[in-house]
């Protein structure tokens, strides 16, 4: 899925090694969206997917230099805007969101008020739990479940893109899978008003 | 296989069916398990519709344009600071800063090859100079610290002078530990001394150094002369003796050696075991009265076994009287006699023979030589200057970073808003 054909982005890529910002704004074009997706996620709300969008791409931009193709340029720049998440939600522990269960011990429901402006496929409510629900897991498991069943990396990418192997990141992805699911059974309704 | 048991490897197996990693045959026999297991089946169900919910959470997902906007803004703003990355603008922060290390580094040890005090001031440390044999350039070292001449090490009590020894020397005389009152306020301190001095009359030196320990009435404890001289194509000799002086006169000998060539180094220590000295003679006299004690009992011994214990306490209280008067008499002969330390050392008769017409290739040779002379020498000097530096980088790196980090943090802010 390349917009970009790979010669053209190894002159994109040198073009804006060489602090050419328009080359880098057609260079990250295709991968803007998915990066804005992934820092959402792993945030759990848009102010700090913003910020954090805009650290990664501010960092991608000055390392330009340096990147010598060890990886494949998305890896590369996956592994980036993971890397400004994780630094962002270590800076801000006591602002990250809460636990679901706190909410959900608090009297939290989740409410049919639509005031996002993504179009839903799927009931705004049910789109808001889970991504409480994914928000309450632990980081590193947060990363892996984000990476593989939202925006659906293979094993070997998310391998390359968290700098670990593929044994851990399947552990990680089966254990974050189970708690996702404990979460999501406190409302059992979701299920139910989900088509089998 | 049981139902647990297939309930657990469907449980296991669960992520690799739902990755399609699974091998057709295991994925159909967990299919038809899950049509016979009411709660295996539940769980697969759930699962699918949340891997389900989770894949379409982001479908319809789009980047909101502020969001867009920002990032954009923040690397056009970056782009117009300079160029990014090691090709641009930090490349000349990195040779910056390099250059700035080497200019410091050139700077601190050319102040330290020309001795600026400056120079030692900052570096904390005190420069030992080839000393000449005048006495007002000699530096000391007492116990560690370094004084000109004329804070020359005090070896005495205030109102102590020279009588002193006079008292040790009676004492060192006699074979008895008296704890006489004559004795109380007297200090005991054992004083070493060492000399580097080189010469081009070696044999001369060598001769006059021997005259010179016997003139004072002192010995040569130890004596070892390496090499070969100059003349009979070697690299010059070395010699080190170890001689013991009386230390009433030793300063007089001191200053008579110091005569014999030139000094390239002096030392002098005192050690005060006075403490040590009375704490031993109090000791020693306690365990006396002990021992008297003891063979009073033997007398009146009521019993063999009284006997025998009392006799093996005698013994141990007498070696530890021995050992006690081993120390005191170890003590008295140090410091009636300081150890002086001599190190001679043969150097080249200095002859200057300069070519009677020099080509260009010779002087070439000559100022490359000369040069590469140099830069060894600036080297060495660096290595030395960055050592010194060494204990003040500990305060110095922890505060670079704090600054570092503070204006790293302003920044970053800035660039947010």
């Amino acid at each position: 899925m390349k917009d970009v054909p790979e010669r053209d982005e190894m002159t994109l890529i040198r073009d804006a090694a060489k602090g050419d910002a328009s080359a880098f704004e057609r260079l990250m074009r295709e991968h803007e969206g998915r990066m804005y997706a992934v820092a959402l996620r792993m945030c759990g709300n848009r102010e700090d997917a913003q910020d954090c969008l805009q650290e990664a791409m501010l960092r991608i931009f000055r390392a330009l230099g340096s990147f010598k193709g060890q990886s494949t340029f998305s890896t590369w720049v996956y592994r980036v805007t993971m890397n400004a998440c994780l630094d962002e939600l270590r800076r801000r522990k006591v602002r990250t969101a809460s636990s679901l269960d706190v909410l959900l011990d608090n009297g939290w429901a989740p409410t049919s008020e639509d005031d996002t402006p993504e179009k839903y496929s799927i009931a705004a409510d049910q789109r808001r739990y889970l991504q409480k629900a994914i928000a309450s897991l632990p980081e590193d498991m947060r990363a892996a479940i984000v990476l593989r069943d939202v925006q659906g990396f293979s094993y070997d990418e998310i391998a390359r893109v968290l700098d670990a192997n593929v044994g851990t990141i399947k552990s990680r992805i089966s254990r974050g899978r189970e708690k996702l699911r404990e979460i999501l059974l406190k409302q059992p309704e979701l299920f139910d008003r989900y088509p089998a | 296989m049981s139902k647990v048991m297939d309930c657990r490897a469907f449980e296991e197996n669960l992520n690799d069916l739902l990755d399609g990693l699974l091998e057709e045959d295991v994925r159909l026999s967990m299919e038809e398990h899950a049509r016979n297991c009411a709660d295996c089946a539940l769980l697969l169900d759930q699962t699918t519709k949340m891997l389900t919910m989770c894949a379409e959470l982001d479908e319809d997902l789009e980047i909101p344009l502020p969001a867009q906007a920002a990032w954009r803004k923040a690397v056009r703003m970056e782009a117009a600071k300079g160029k990014p990355g090691p090709n641009g603008r930090n490349k000349w922060k990195v040779f910056g800063s390099i250059a700035a290390a080497f200019v410091l580094l050139f700077g601190a040890t050319m102040a330290y090859r020309s001795q600026k005090p400056a120079a030692s001031m900052l570096l904390g440390s005190q420069y030992r100079t080839a000393a000449t044999n005048t006495a007002s350039e000699a530096v000391y070292e007492t116990d560690g610290a370094w004084y000109a001449d004329e804070r020359a090490p005090v070896m005495f009590a205030d109102g102590e002078t020279e009588e002193a020894l006079g008292v040790t020397a009676d004492v060192a005389a006699g074979d008895t530990f008296d704890t006489g009152k004559t004795q109380e306020n007297r200090q005991v301190i054992l004083r070493s001394a060492s000399r580097s001095l080189e010469s081009n009359t070696f044999d001369q030196m060598m001769e006059s150094t021997a005259g010179l320990i016997s003139d004072f009435d002192g010995r040569v404890e130890n004596s070892t002369v390496r090499g070969r001289s100059f003349e009979d194509g070697g690299s010059g000799r070395t010699a080190e003796i170890t001689a013991r002086i009386p230390s009433a006169s030793l300063d007089e000998f001191l200053s008579a050696l110091d005569a014999l060539g030139t000094v390239t180094a002096r030392r002098e220590t005192s050690e005060d075991v006075t403490e040590r000295y009375v704490d031993t003679q109090s000791r020693l006299e306690a365990l006396r009265t002990q021992l008297t004690r003891l063979n009073e009992l033997t007398k009146t011994a009521a019993s063999l076994d009284e006997l025998l214990l009392l006799e093996d306490k005698i013994a141990q209280v007498q070696s530890e009287i021995d050992s006690n008067e081993q120390m005191l008499r170890y003590w008295q002969s140090r410091e009636s006699e300081s150890v002086v330390s001599i190190d001679l050392t043969e150097i080249p008769a200095y002859e200057r023979t300069q070519p009677i017409e020099e080509n260009v290739g010779e002087r070439i040779r000559a100022a490359f030589s000369q040069s590469l002379s140099w830069l060894k020498e600036f080297l060495q000097d660096s290595l030395v200057v960055l050592a010194g530096f060494a204990p003040h980088l500990v305060i110095l790196l922890p505060a670079i970073a704090i600054l570092w980090a503070a204006v790293h943090l302003i920044r970053r802010r800035k660039r947010k808003k």
